[in-house]
């Protein structure tokens, strides 16, 4: 069949061991800077490039491929150990992870999320052999008014997924989207809260935000107990996922791989939108939805699987139309570019074998990042048995320099530290950080998507129901808005809230 | 008095009622602009007005009668407030002193401070924390991921 | 742990190997190049078309980051402020640094902040329409237009940009009005056009070039007609003598030391003057120039003199036709 010739086409360029070494070492590399946050896939990328001078271009977007997953999957093993995420994407990982990890079973969690990781791989990469072309014309389908509806539903769906009062998540996550103001308005230059400082201009970066609530404001609230009390309480159980979490997972991993990786195809915050849709879903479906947020093994396998496949999903647009998703992807457009090669709706019919290629290498990255990191399970988790008071002073130095190294700038740190402070405050008062992030990240976006449209409709409101996947999507977030009041669906959500609220988080 | 969830709600419904009217009215001084032709003043007025009302509703809901939760007091123990402190005081700290001692030394300050300070360990165990940890942070950021991180005037 | 021991040795050989010994002062470390558009666009393009050449001539990695928002005036208000090591350059379009400091408020940069290290290439701006739109000519945009006042919805990068220029330019010369939609980058009016969302843009020839079967072009403001877009007439062959474009390149703040601005005009008039790299560009829809410091400055000094002189004879920017 054609489709097999094309991968044996694309392993024949694979498996040499040059290509082999290089894709380890680009994994190795990722995860190290995943797990250093502020130092992102970019920095990775810049420092190893010269290297792939003396090599072929093949070669060098084999070790980018290695680099990309490895540095999302960082991410998640920082959120699984010590709830700091290790980007935006991460942030729904803290939720259960986080708190498996506090019940000894980091060593599950951080195996489903490799083994999740890997599976949407695999379905996405099968995704992109089979729909590549029909899938862009349905991102080109995607314009700003659907984008807008788009984010609005997600944030909808964060908040209706809320522990607690869905009055205070709206609010906190008004107030993310009041904070993604400040800045330079990107439409029309005005600055906005800025006070004049020039840090400020591009906004409140999402880093020293993340920073702050999750890993300072953590730390501050833990330091508050008792004296010299272990993280982790119980013993140790067994290092990966048993029989019973496969069960359990198996479901989750599939459907957060397809949700996923329909949602990266559309260029933006995919990764983002994909794992707390995930999230969203699976607690919707799953048999006991009250336990999620406190360490259910499908509260990481679902966006785990979801945020990787939005990550192999993003290839398409670079591949269909020419466009790049994100600045990482860019770099492989750098790359087709030193061959003379223009992306574009002829990509995959002209250069058969680049494209085969590289999926074939982002595959290949997929595997090594399992290879690679389930031995190493057990060593992230012995970090954990590191005393507290030990501990935490680590953790806080890492946030620090993370962030001070993302721009050396001491307005940024500045900025962690109010917002660990905020965390903490928020903590105390009950009210959840997650809506007021995930505001901060998309909110700008979500602005400019307004606007756009309202320029287009020239003032018209209306044209977020004139477009029928709008519409859905408002429709969608509607009713999740006014389900509480519905009586049936009311007093589920009533009890859910009455039990959070009663206990401490 | 013991306090319930209500007093908390009340004190955080008026923090955001002040931070919604704060934005509304700040929307006014950069252009609002119209339906057709939106500024960057458009979505700060209409968010700040919804927090602003939402706040509202928060405050109103906290004076119903339901049963509250009980809230444990502020601080879980007696002398939380000074470890909160101490350490929120170290990390300005730190921010402030890394440029002028630079990023080995300033290191070494802060993991030395916490360690000893907050849940006091022996003073081996902290010289041997700070020592490794600042050692150990300067070559990983400096020397091998070529970060560019103060030297600070002792030049290391 | 042995394995680990070895690996963290070949780690660190690695890394070093990958510090080639330069032995000249600069650069010591990697140069980072701040693109004021998205990914994608064709600042994009341009600088990962020379990084490879440029890599190579200075030895150390050059890093492309991203700082997008309000047609470029973000990032160039932040490169106007930054450190003069030569370590912090960017991307730059003319008119966009010559308009946005005259038009714009809180604008924190002025044209001479800066000292152009070389000009690299140049987009003549066309007019493109969505492929199911009504129209086939100029002609009968016009005619579209003048019968529907305001509707058409016109896609392109900021304000005070070229896009926006050669929009208020095509507006005053053919008496009609659109709707001009801000967007942050090439690439993205290049989607929302090819979906359709909105009916027409002022853009770039690359992106002519690359989107050639999804969307009509109907025009293109060069001189002649291009090679790379058979078929397509110019505004002068229509009677519209206008003749919009974006040259493009790399800066820096001007208190650069004078050598080390040498030192980066050379890189970049060394890549710029490779047979293949033209063609690659070429092939792309650029027209690519070779210009140092001098000639770049001439160059922007006579497009400010040209574009002042069309604000005055048109009296395009002030606030009623905006």
């Amino acid at each position: 069949m054609d489709l097999f010739s094309h991968i044996l086409l694309g392993a024949q360029v694979l498996f040499t061991p040059m290509n082999l070494f290089f894709c380890f070492i680009g994994v190795l590399m990722g995860t190290l800077v995943g797990v250093l946050p502020g130092l992102g896939p970019t920095a990775a990328i810049a420092l190893l490039l010269p290297n792939t001078f003396h090599v072929s271009p093949v070669t060098a977007i084999i070790m980018l491929a290695g680099i990309y997953y490895g540095a999302m999957y960082g991410g998640s093993t920082t959120s699984i150990l010590v709830n700091i995420p290790g980007e935006a994407a991460s942030v729904i990982t803290t939720l259960d992870g986080y708190q498996m990890a506090l019940k000894g079973r980091a060593g599950p969690a951080l195996g489903i999320a490799a083994f999740g990781s890997f599976i949407a791989g695999t379905i996405s990469v099968i995704g992109l052999m089979l729909v590549a072309p029909p899938l862009a014309k349905f991102a080109l389908a995607f314009g700003p008014p659907e984008y807008f509806s788009l984010m609005l539903m997600g944030i909808v769906v964060l908040i209706y997924m809320a522990f607690g009062s869905i009055l205070k998540a709206l609010m906190m996550a008004v107030f993310g989207l009041l904070l993604g103001t400040i800045g330079m308005d990107a439409i029309s230059g005005t600055q906005r809260l800025t006070f004049g400082l020039l840090e400020l201009s591009d906004g409140i970066g999402f880093i020293p935000a993340i920073m702050g609530l999750f890993g300072v404001a953590e730390v501050i609230a833990n330091i508050e107990q008792e004296i010299k009390r272990e993280l982790i309480t119980t013993k140790l159980k067994n290092l990966l996922p048993n029989l019973q979490d496969w069960k359990d997972s198996f479901w989750p991993m599939i459907r957060g791989s397809v949700l996923g990786f329909f949602i990266g195809v559309l260029p933006g915050p995919a990764p983002v939108i994909s794992a707390f849709s995930s999230y969203a879903i699976e607690k919707k479906l799953s048999q006991h939805p009250e336990k999620f947020g406190t360490g259910v093994i499908e509260g990481v396998a679902g966006p785990e699987s979801a945020n990787n496949a939005a990550t192999g999903g993003a290839f398409i647009p670079l591949f269909t139309l020419g466009i790049p998703a994100n600045s990482v992807i860019a770099i492989l457009l750098g790359a087709f570019m030193i061959h003379g090669i223009q992306p574009g709706p002829m990509l995959i019919t002209k250069y058969p074998d680049l494209f085969w290629g590289t999926i074939m290498s982002m595959y290949l990255g997929n595997v090594m990042l399992l290879v690679l990191n389930l031995p190493l399970i057990g060593l992230w988790v012995k970090v954990l048995k590191v005393p507290y008071p030990i501990l935490f002073p680590l953790i806080l130095l890492f946030c620090l320099v993370g962030v001070f190294s993302l721009n050396y700038s001491q307005v940024e740190v500045a900025l962690m530290i109010g917002f660990g402070v905020f965390g903490y405050l928020a903590r105390k008062f009950q009210f959840e950080m997650a809506p007021l992030v995930l505001a901060l990240v998309i909110g700008p976006m979500m602005e400019n998507n307004l606007r756009l449209s309202l320029v287009i409709s020239q003032g018209s409101p209306w044209i977020f129901i004139e477009h029928p996947i709008s519409a859905t999507f408002i429709f969608i977030s509607l009713a999740l808005l006014i389900s509480p009041w519905i009586p049936w669906i009311g007093r589920r959500r009533k009890k859910l809230q009455e039990k959070v609220e009663g206990e401490q988080i | 008095m013991e306090k319930t969830q209500s007093h908390y709600n009340r004190i955080a419904a008026i923090f955001f009622l002040i931070v919604g009217i704060f934005f509304t009215l700040y929307a006014r001084s950069v252009e609002i602009g119209s339906w057709n032709e939106p500024g960057p003043g458009f979505l700060p007025f209409w968010a700040g007005l919804t927090l602003s009302a939402m706040s509202i509703a928060l405050l109103l809901g906290s004076y119903g009668k339901k049963a509250w939760a009980v809230r444990p007091s502020f601080f879980p123990k007696d002398d939380s407030w000074k470890r909160v402190l101490l350490t929120f005081l170290s990390l300005i700290a730190y921010n402030l002193l890394l440029n002028p001692l630079g990023f080995a030394f300033t290191t070494f300050l802060f993991l030395a401070f916490l360690v000893k300070f907050i849940f006091p360990q022996t003073w081996r165990r902290t010289l041997l924390v700070a020592v490794l940890g600042s050692v150990i942070a300067r070559l990983l950021f400096i020397n091998f991921l070529e970060t560019q991180l103060p030297k600070g005037f002792l030049g290391f | 742990m042995k394995a680990g021991k070895w690996m963290l040795v070949v780690l660190a050989i690695f890394s070093l190997l990958s510090e080639e010994a330069s032995a000249q002062d600069f650069p010591k470390g990697p140069i980072t190049f701040m693109n004021p558009f998205n990914p994608g666009g064709e600042v994009d393009i341009a600088a990962r078309a020379m990084q490879p050449y440029l890599e190579k001539n200075l030895g150390v990695p050059f890093v492309i980051n991203y700082l997008p928002g309000a047609g470029g005036a973000l990032c160039w208000s932040k490169l106007a402020a930054a450190k003069a090591d030569g370590y912090n350059i960017g991307g730059f379009s003319i008119p966009h640094i010559i308009l946005q400091p005259m038009f714009m408020k809180d604008v924190a940069f002025k044209t001479d902040d800066f000292v152009i290290f070389s000009i690299v290439e140049y987009t003549p701006i066309g007019l493109a329409v969505k492929k199911d739109f009504k129209v086939n000519t100029v002609k009968e945009f016009i005619e579209y237009a003048k019968a529907n006042p305001g509707k058409i919805s016109c896609g392109g990068v900021g304000k005070f940009t070229g896009h926006h220029f050669a929009t208020l330019q095509f507006m005053q010369l053919t008496g009609t009005k659109v709707n001009y939609v801000t967007f942050t980058g090439t690439s993205q009016v290049q989607t929302a056009l090819m979906g359709g969302h909105i009916d027409a843009a002022f853009t770039n020839s690359t992106m002519m070039v690359s989107s050639k079967d999804q969307i009509k072009v109907l025009a293109i403001g060069a001189q002649q007609r291009m090679g790379q877009l058979p078929g397509v007439p110019t505004f002068e062959e229509l009677g519209l003598k206008m003749y919009p474009r974006i040259a493009r390149g790399a800066m820096g703040p001007k208190a650069i030391p004078a050598d080390i601005q040498k030192r980066l005009e050379k890189t970049f008039l060394e890549t710029t003057s490779k047979p293949e790299f033209k063609a690659k560009m070429e092939a792309a829809g650029f027209v690519p120039q070779v210009m140092g410091i001098a000639d770049s400055h001439k160059f922007l000094e006579e497009e400010a003199k040209e574009l002042k002189k069309l604000i005055q004879e048109f009296d395009l920017l002030s606030p009623a036709k905006k």
